[in-house]
């Protein structure tokens, strides 16, 4: 090894002999002796081999970090932008709006139903523009959109009204367009509808001229038919018929009753005559029984010819007798003409041609024949009631035709109508076009940027300058002081002494606190100056106590940073220099001079937890907004976790002993 | 007589290593009540390594030390408020003035008001320091810095106080001061524990001292003892005409195989032991001429500490 060692060095001579040999005439350029100083002092840099290479690495991090963050094709993130768009709004399509603004893909919309609550998500950091929706005014009737704007961060708060602005204004220009679109799309639309309309009416009205003339006809006809009539008609003569055919048959029971009585008469009369020819017997008999009895009287009178009474009454009696016996061939002739008149009559009865019977009988069978004709009337009257049944089944469905094509005509009439109401509503939206008035239509929104703080650029620029002057201070403060505390044994000693070490970094930390509150103070008193004297205006919307708590909590944060460091670190160069490897890429990220929303998105949640974010966050929020530390738990969380765990990584690095 | 006190602290097989460098292998040692007791090695022989443990400034990787019977590690505040160390660079706060600096450290140990201000005084006026009292650090020469060093660490009335090469880099003068500092203290009745490589140092002020080298403990003893036992006879010191070539160097120390042969420049220290009569002497001048150097002058002188170091490890102690 040492035989190499001498080997190197006796070769190193030997190309220093041969450089000095080359480069003594050099000797007499002027200035020859600034190039060898400056050659000693690159000689010198590359001594320090740490400070060397934390140089170059802080080059490298630095433009690595640059590349990573602002390198390569990555789009935008998206704009948190609160909308207050009440749906009251005449004429403005908020739904539509809403779409615009979410389909250019450049915003992140936040709704709220009031104004005062898109100022309020502005304050919370949730949105960065605020989009206000109006009524529109008067005279053009343009909307007007209030455009807020976060102006506490001036870089930021540029970009993102100008994304904002430029997407509304692109909705503006596609309201425009779309509205020119949508007039001539609906003019268009109008007239080809109109046209069909026209066709479909006049269709309509020839399929409605047709069927009514049709209809009318029909009616016509149909009315002209009496078919009830015809069927009273026609009953009314069956019922005649019926009537008829029933006298007939009564007027032939009567023919038979009055043959039958004929019969019994002539029956009767036979009778009669037997009977009278009898009687006639008997009265012959009786004359010959009377003659007897007269000869037996006379006799008795003979023999009693001696009694004169008995002769007188027997005389008497024979003369009765005769009387009786007169009054006896008087009936008996009167019984022989009545016997003959009985005769006569049976013969009226009963002769075969000009009998009554035998005209009764002719009689009867003329009834018969007229019943038979009858019968057939009947039959023809039968069919004709079919004919006129069907006949009225054909009408019902005729008129049930009717019905249908008056329902057709109706719902001819219904679609008329619609047409009708077309007609109108394009007709109204003719209307409606015709009010949009041309400026209107070239630019139908009014946009007012409205600033949600009151503050100027100097106000949005102070509590970030302070916050890098703290970091700084309190970052390379520390970790110089501590390296150099170290370096000396001081700090060894301090250790082997009976204060704990908790109360060792406790007090150290806070007398940096107070250092960085001091320097706090000077600027804010400064501040105060310029708002006091000039028309500058700075404010301290939190007050000077949250301002100063809130430096405390950043301070604690850069200091524990700055221990950090030291953990790694021997001197104060290295210590500066490994200082600045964290500070310059974090002023890079933080958005303290380019906004985070314009770094690479893959990086920005990094960004995000950068000690520098959270505490310009902090500042900017206690003495721009106003905000209370309360609100800003999640920064101060941010900023005091990982410092907790430095210190108490740095309080427990026995190395550092 | 050390070794009847009262043993106050005590090492035992202490081992630390960095990587594969083993800077303390198995080292035992301990000290008793007002001792002055003096660690001696070259430099990274490990004699830090093993204060640092000591005082709780660095962990061993096996063994203990305890501290009035108590353990270090257990125990480490209660010893802390009884022990202290004067660290070889100076451990104070150089903007601040030399009472600042004593108050701040003496307030560390929770010394407080007049109390405070009192023992500023009287180490100040210990260490004559008086008149700089008020003068910030960054301004007082070398060794009124390593003054106010001693008076740091003395601020909280130590009984034992670890010295770390406390006089490297001063003029003599201040070199006498410092040692007589150190021997007031051990008549104060404190243990004292010191690092050094001047053995005249350690002879001068110790009153045992154990040799360090290689992180191995070589011997602990008094130096007298160190000096009977490893010293050698005598020691015979050759100035020769130029610096001998390597090959020299091994052949003369096979020629006095037995013997310790150190080359320094010019100088050659060779150990004599009583078989090295003055017959062999010349023999060995004779040796040394043949090979082709003349030898400007000899001495021959009574053994050190520093012969004792070149015997047990075969180099000089300042390499």
């Amino acid at each position: 090894m040492r035989m190499a060692a001498a080997q190197k060095e006796k070769a190193k001579k030997q190309a220093n002999g041969l450089l000095a040999g080359i480069f003594d005439p050099l000797d007499a350029i002027p200035g020859i002796q600034v190039l060898k100083i400056a050659l000693k002092e690159l000689n010198l840099i590359k001594s320090q081999k740490a400070g060397l290479l934390t140089a170059f690495t802080l080059a490298v991090v630095v433009m690595g970090t640059l590349a990573l963050a602002f390198g390569g094709n990555y789009t935008f993130n998206k704009v948190d932008v609160a909308i207050f768009a009440p749906k009251t709004i005449q004429d403005f399509d908020t739904a539509d709006f809403m779409k615009s603004l979410k389909d250019s893909n450049m915003v992140n919309i936040h709704s709220y139903n009031s104004k005062e609550k898109v100022i309020d998500s502005i304050k919370r950091r949730e949105s960065k523009v605020g989009i206000v929706i109006n009524n529109p005014e008067p005279i053009n009737k343009k909307y007007v959109i209030d455009l807020y704007y976060d102006n506490s961060s001036m870089m930021s708060s540029s970009i993102f009204f100008e994304v904002a602005k430029s997407q509304v204004q692109n909705i503006s220009f596609s309201m425009s367009q779309k509205l020119l679109k949508d007039i001539w799309e609906r003019l268009g639309e109008i007239n080809s509808k109109l046209g069909t309309e026209v066709s479909r009416i006049d269709d309509f009205l020839a399929r409605l001229d047709e069927s009514g003339a049709r209809l009318e006809s029909l009616e016509q006809d149909l009315n002209a038919l009496d078919i009830e009539d015809a069927k009273g008609a026609l009953s009314r003569q069956g019922g005649k018929i019926t009537e008829f055919g029933s006298k007939i048959s009564e007027f032939e029971a009567e023919l038979d009753s009055f043959t039958s009585t004929v019969n019994e008469i002539r029956q009767k009369a036979t009778a009669s005559r037997e009977k009278i020819k009898s009687y006639r017997d008997e009265i012959s008999a009786t004359n010959s029984e009377l003659d007897s009895y007269t000869a037996q009287l006379q006799q008795a009178r003979d023999g009693l010819a001696d009694v004169p009474a008995a002769s007188a009454q027997i005389d008497q009696a024979i003369a009765s007798i005769s009387g009786v016996k007169a009054r006896l061939s008087s009936a008996d002739s009167e019984l022989a003409q009545t016997q003959q008149e009985l005769l006569d009559l049976e013969n009226q009865i009963s002769e075969p041609e000009s009998g009554v019977l035998a005209k009764l009988q002719k009689n009867r069978q003329e009834l018969q024949a007229i019943s038979v004709d009858i019968a057939g009337t009947r039959s023809d009257l039968n069919s004709m009631e079919t004919f006129v049944q069907k006949l009225d089944d054909t009408m019902q469905e005729v008129k049930s035709l009717i019905a249908t094509s008056k329902e057709q005509k109706a719902d001819i009439s219904e679609k008329l109508n619609e047409s009708k109401a077309m007609i109108n509503s394009f007709m109204e939206s003719l209307g409606e076009l015709s009010k949009v008035s041309p400026d209107f239509l070239a630019d139908p929104l009014i946009l007012n940027k409205i600033p949600v703080f009151n503050v100027e650029k100097l106000g949005v620029i102070a509590p970030i300058a302070l916050v890098i002057l703290l970091m700084l201070t309190t970052m390379l403060l520390t970790g110089v002081s501590f390296v150099d505390e170290r370096n000396q044994g001081a700090y060894s000693r301090t250790l082997l002494s009976t204060t704990p070490k908790v109360f060792v970094f406790a007090g150290k930390i806070l007398g940096q606190i107070l250092f960085a509150l001091m320097q706090a103070v000077i600027i804010i008193a400064l501040l105060a100056l310029v708002n006091q004297f000039t028309d500058i205006k700075v404010t301290i919307a939190s007050g000077i106590v949250g301002t100063l708590l809130g430096i405390c909590i950043i301070s604690f944060a850069f200091i524990c940073w700055g221990l950090l460091i030291t953990n790694f670190t021997r001197n104060q160069g290295t210590t500066i220099l490994i200082s600045l490897l964290l500070i310059i890429p974090m002023l890079f990220l933080s958005g303290a001079i380019i906004p985070i929303e314009l770094i690479n998105p893959a990086i920005q949640s990094f960004s995000q937890m950068l000690p520098l974010t959270s505490a310009i966050i902090i500042v900017s929020e206690i003495m721009v907004k106003g905000t209370s530390l309360l609100g800003l738990i999640p920064e101060i969380l941010i900023l005091v976790v990982p410092a907790i765990a430095i210190l108490a990584a740095t309080i427990m690095n026995k190395k550092l002993k | 007589m050390a070794k009847e006190s009262k043993i106050v602290v005590s090492a035992e097989h202490i081992s630390k290593s960095y990587g594969s460098f083993k800077a303390l292998d198995d080292v035992s040692i301990s000290i008793s009540q007002n001792e002055v007791f003096g660690l001696l090695g070259p430099n990274g022989a490990g004699k830090s390594t093993l204060s640092k443990i000591m005082m709780g400034l660095l962990e061993c990787d096996s063994g203990s030390v305890s501290f009035f019977g108590k353990d270090l590690k257990k125990e480490h505040n209660s010893i802390k408020a009884r022990t202290s160390i004067v660290p070889q660079e100076i451990a104070a706060y150089y903007s601040f003035s030399v009472r600042q600096n004593l108050e701040y450290f003496g307030m560390l140990y929770g010394i407080k008001g007049r109390e405070l201000a009192r023992r500023a005084e009287v180490l100040m006026k210990w260490l004559a320091l008086e008149e700089f009292s008020e003068r910030k650090v960054e301004n007082l020469s070398g060794g009124y810095q390593r003054l106010l060093n001693i008076a740091c660490s003395m601020m909280h009335d130590p009984e034992i106080v670890f010295f770390d090469e406390p006089t490297v880099g001063l003029d003599p003068k201040m070199r006498k001061l410092f040692w007589e500092k150190i021997q007031e203290l051990k008549e104060d009745g404190k243990t004292v524990c010191l690092t050094t490589h001047y053995m005249d140092e350690a002879e001068h002020l110790c009153d045992r001292v154990g040799i360090i080298n290689q992180g191995k403990l070589l011997v602990c003893e008094e130096p007298k003892r160190l000096i009977e036992k490893y010293g050698g006879f005598k020691v015979l010191v050759l100035v020769i005409d130029k610096i001998p070539e390597q090959n020299f160097v091994e052949a003369l120390k096979k020629l006095m195989i037995g013997s310790e042969v150190t080359s320094l420049g010019n100088v050659l220290v060779i150990g004599l032991t009583q078989e090295h009569t003055m017959e062999k002497m010349s023999m060995l001048t004779d040796w040394i001429s043949g090979k082709g150097y003349d030898i400007k002058g000899s001495t021959l002188r009574e053994p050190e500490l520093e012969d004792v170091f070149i015997n047990l490890t075969g180099r000089k102690l300042k390499e």
